[in-house]
């Protein structure tokens, strides 16, 4: 039931997660924070089963974290992405797999651009201008087809993913109430209030 | 050595060494009777025949035990529903208890799994073709989850080396895992060899690559096309396909793979002709793929095609229908 | 045979030492079907030793995906080995036997013997009960004289004067029931071979195209490579090139075959910067 958006933009990415922790009809929590900073330019933001979710998300975390302490440099976003992919990959045809889906967006700050990658429990991983998961993304694709730009500045992304989500809270069924909503760019991450 | 293992075979037989058999007829076997028995005549397992004694024999079972009636029309009430009641209660009540009493859903895999074949569940499809001292390798840019497209900008075919292009349709997260597989593969065998490899060589490379995990398969049908060299210094075109557990097809036309890949057997069939120059052969092979495409719902999304020849690699990427 | 053989052994593809693929071949899920060879494949013993015969069809499922494949392998010099199954199955098996071959061969300084080989293949196939889906015709021709065995997936081995195997074995061996003799002349049986994979080819949908044959004698082995095509495809009618430029192009790039190397500085993540952001970064 999880939703998840992401978009770039000129210089930037948008990640949006909504912030219900759910278990079964119930709601347990209103404010889950469902985005996780791996490092000072990455963003990552992950659904799926509940118990998997933020055991996979935070040993991705201290991983990234420990390259960036090893290094004193992080990794960029597309070797960050190739790994956290290899991650969930190795884990489908293990015992007991993760199923997390994730949005990894970041902003390399060697060649000055951003980056998406869109990435499924399998370890399906490709780079995308826009992204979805969950039933958002039955609504939110078709939309971001028509309204999505690549050079938009952030108000204009903003105002892309303020359609997706009004979108949603007005055609889906089970919609959340909340959404974090978090920024990368050449200054690091940011959240903003949608 | 054999003359001992016949000389005490026919002891244990007795059989007379007299008629020992010639070599030349063939060998000839009897049943051995268990060494703690003498012989296998059932007559002989009598002295301790298990199902004779009365003991232990099935048949002397004993009936069930029917109380009588006294017995029975005595006995104390069954626990009652109230009782059992007061018990559940003072269960409920008891700070520890009250987590077991907590239900959660049991876990279950198959919830998360793809209700279809998982070499359907991403889409895609690679075709691959030769011509006159050339070769074409063209796949559709579709991923997507069942039904609902995610990229149109998804990769499947992936440079080897100069000469070898590898196509990769199946499951897109193999699709990634098998190219970087094949990426180190390569790079050892350089390291090794000092040497590119061949397309010969790399066919069986893809081939014992896919057999190693014969019985928990990696979910792709590779397509590979390239040039060789031969002794004599001529180019030759290559293509060959394999299945999932890689059986190689050395085709001499066209091979196929994916999704799409029972349409593009019929339209290549239709299309193809021997000695296509390159050009020729890319408007082809492009024609085939788009129009197969066309028929299959979990291919397109856009094409690309890469036309090799012997002097270079020309990449173009097809304008397809977008539906 | 060969279908049912190749079935059984994707069943039961989680269960195996391989390793697992348990989240994807939860039940329910099909799995997806290997290259199987609904072949006809036989072999018949003769005046001088051996002959093997093989049609040419490989399929996958309903669709014909190899019209012209070997099923005839190499053992040693002097054994040859038809296969019927799943495809690479019976092309790995073999290879893997081969070798085995000749290593034994080495290492006894001997000629090696068609039970040999045969007790390998059974031994192996029999360890992988039945999920390795490799039904052969086993011949050749070494100091014992001429040797025919068939090997079943699950180990089980036959030693008659003439043999077939695969899912046209039925109407080839109804040929050979009606035609075999003892003591053929080479020709003779050839041309027995030939007409038993044929009933294949054209009475068995699995099998078709054209007959592979091999001779095997004491001196020599001889390998026919398509005997027979009597299934050729005609020259077509008329020529169907598209016009040069029919295909729309977006994008057209020339590889260059001269190698590049770009040097990305990466240092510029700041280090200054970076790592007081990183140390932000955890606590949240």
């Amino acid at each position: 039931m999880d939703i998840s958006f992401a978009l770039t933009g000129k210089g930037y990415v948008i990640v949006a997660a909504d912030t219900t922790a759910a278990r079964s009809i119930v709601k347990m929590k209103v404010d889950e924070d469902k985005i996780k900073v791996l490092s000072p330019h990455l963003l990552m933001a992950y659904s799926g089963e509940p118990g998997d979710t933020v055991q996979f998300a935070e040993y991705i975390e201290r991983n990234i974290r420990l390259y960036h302490i090893r290094n004193t440099y992080a990794l960029r976003p597309p070797s960050a992405a190739s790994w956290i992919r290899r991650s969930l990959a190795d884990s489908l045809r293990s015992r007991r797999p993760y199923a997390v889906n994730l949005l990894v967006g970041g902003y390399d700050t060697s060649t000055h651009t951003p980056h998406l990658y869109w990435i499924d429990y399998l370890g399906t991983m490709s780079e995308v201008p826009f992204a979805a998961h969950g039933y958002g993304a039955y609504f939110a694709l078709s939309l971001l087809d028509r309204y999505h730009d690549p050079e938009a500045s952030v108000e204009e992304g903003l105002a892309t993913l303020r359609r997706c989500l009004d979108e949603v809270a007005k055609r889906l069924v089970v919609t959340p109430e909340k959404y974090k909503v978090k920024i990368v760019d050449k200054d690091g991450v940011r959240e903003v209030e949608i | 050595m054999s003359s001992i293992v016949n000389n005490i075979k026919d002891k244990v037989t007795g059989k007379d060494n007299s008629s020992k058999q010639n070599q030349e007829s063939e060998q000839t076997f009897t049943i051995q009777p268990h060494p703690a028995q003498k012989t296998n005549d059932p007559r002989d397992l009598q002295g301790n025949n298990f199902a004779a004694d009365p003991k232990v024999g099935a048949f002397h079972a004993r009936e069930p035990y029917i109380p009588p009636p006294e017995i029975k029309n005595n006995l104390p009430p069954a626990q009652c529903t109230r009782s059992r009641e007061e018990r559940t209660r003072a269960l409920v009540l008891h700070p520890s208890t009250v987590l077991s009493v907590h239900h959660f859903p049991p876990r279950q895999a198959s919830r998360y799994l793809p209700n279809m074949s998982i070499m359907e569940y991403n889409g895609g499809s690679v075709i691959a073709m030769v011509g006159k001292e050339c070769v074409a390798i063209a796949s559709d840019l579709r991923l997507g989850n069942q039904a609902l497209g995610i990229s149109s900008n998804f990769q499947k075919i992936f440079p080897m080396t100069d000469r070898i292009y590898l196509g990769l349709p199946g499951l897109a997260t193999d699709v990634t895992t098998l190219k970087e597989t094949f990426r180190y593969r390569l790079n050892m065998y350089k390291i090794k060899e000092e040497r590119e490899i061949e397309p010969q060589t790399f066919a069986h490379l893809v081939s014992s690559t896919l057999y190693e995990r014969r019985f928990a398969p990696w979910f792709i049908e590779p397509v590979m096309a390239g040039i060789e060299k031969t002794p004599s210094g001529a180019y030759k075109p290559f293509i060959a396909a394999t299945d999932l557990i890689g059986c190689i097809n050395f085709a001499k036309d066209f091979v196929v793979a994916g999704t799409a890949s029972t349409k593009l057997f019929g339209v290549a069939e239709g299309l193809w002709e021997p000695d296509l120059e390159p050009e020729d052969l890319f408007e082809t092979c492009a024609q085939t793929l788009l129009n197969a495409v066309d028929r299959d719902a979990y291919s397109g999304w856009g094409a690309e095609v890469y036309l090799i020849t012997k002097d270079k690699v020309i990449k173009r990427t097809l304008k397809g229908r977008m539906d | 045979m060969a279908t049912a053989s190749r079935n059984k052994a994707q069943d039961s593809i989680s269960q195996t030492k391989f390793g697992t693929n348990n989240f994807l071949s939860e039940r329910g899920i099909p799995l997806p079907k290997a290259t199987s060879t609904g072949t006809t494949i036989v072999g018949c013993l003769f005046k001088d030793g051996i002959i093997l015969g093989a049609d040419t069809r490989a399929t996958e499922g309903p669709i014909v995906a190899d019209k012209n494949c070997e099923k005839i392998h190499y053992i040693t010099d002097n054994i040859r080995c038809c296969g019927a199954g799943t495809a690479a199955d019976t092309e790995f098996t073999t290879a893997l036997i081969s070798s085995n071959m000749e290593l034994h061969a080495l290492s006894t300084g001997r000629k090696p013997r068609v039970v040999t080989a045969m007790t390998m293949l059974k031994q192996m196939l029999f360890r992988y009960q039945g999920h390795i889906g490799a039904a052969l015709v086993l011949g050749g021709v070494d100091s014992t004289g001429p040797q025919l065995f068939t090997i079943h997936p699950h180990g089980s081995t036959d030693k008659l004067p003439y043999v077939t195997m695969g899912s046209g074995s039925l109407a080839a061996m109804a040929v050979f029931e009606a035609k075999w003799r003892p003591n053929m002349e080479r020709a003779e049986a050839l041309d027995l071979v030939c007409a038993a994979v044929s009933a294949g080819i054209f009475n068995d949908l699995g099998s078709g195209s054209n007959v592979d044959a091999c001779v095997i004698t004491a001196s020599h082995t001889e390998t026919l490579r398509n005997f027979v095509k009597p299934n050729e495809r005609v020259q077509k009618e008329r020529s169907y090139q598209f016009r040069r430029g029919t295909t729309a192009i977006k994008k057209e790039e020339i590889r260059s075959l001269v190698v590049e190397e770009d040097i990305t500085h990466i240092i510029g993540t700041g280090t200054g910067r970076g790592a007081a952001e990183g140390e932000a970064m955890d606590t949240s």
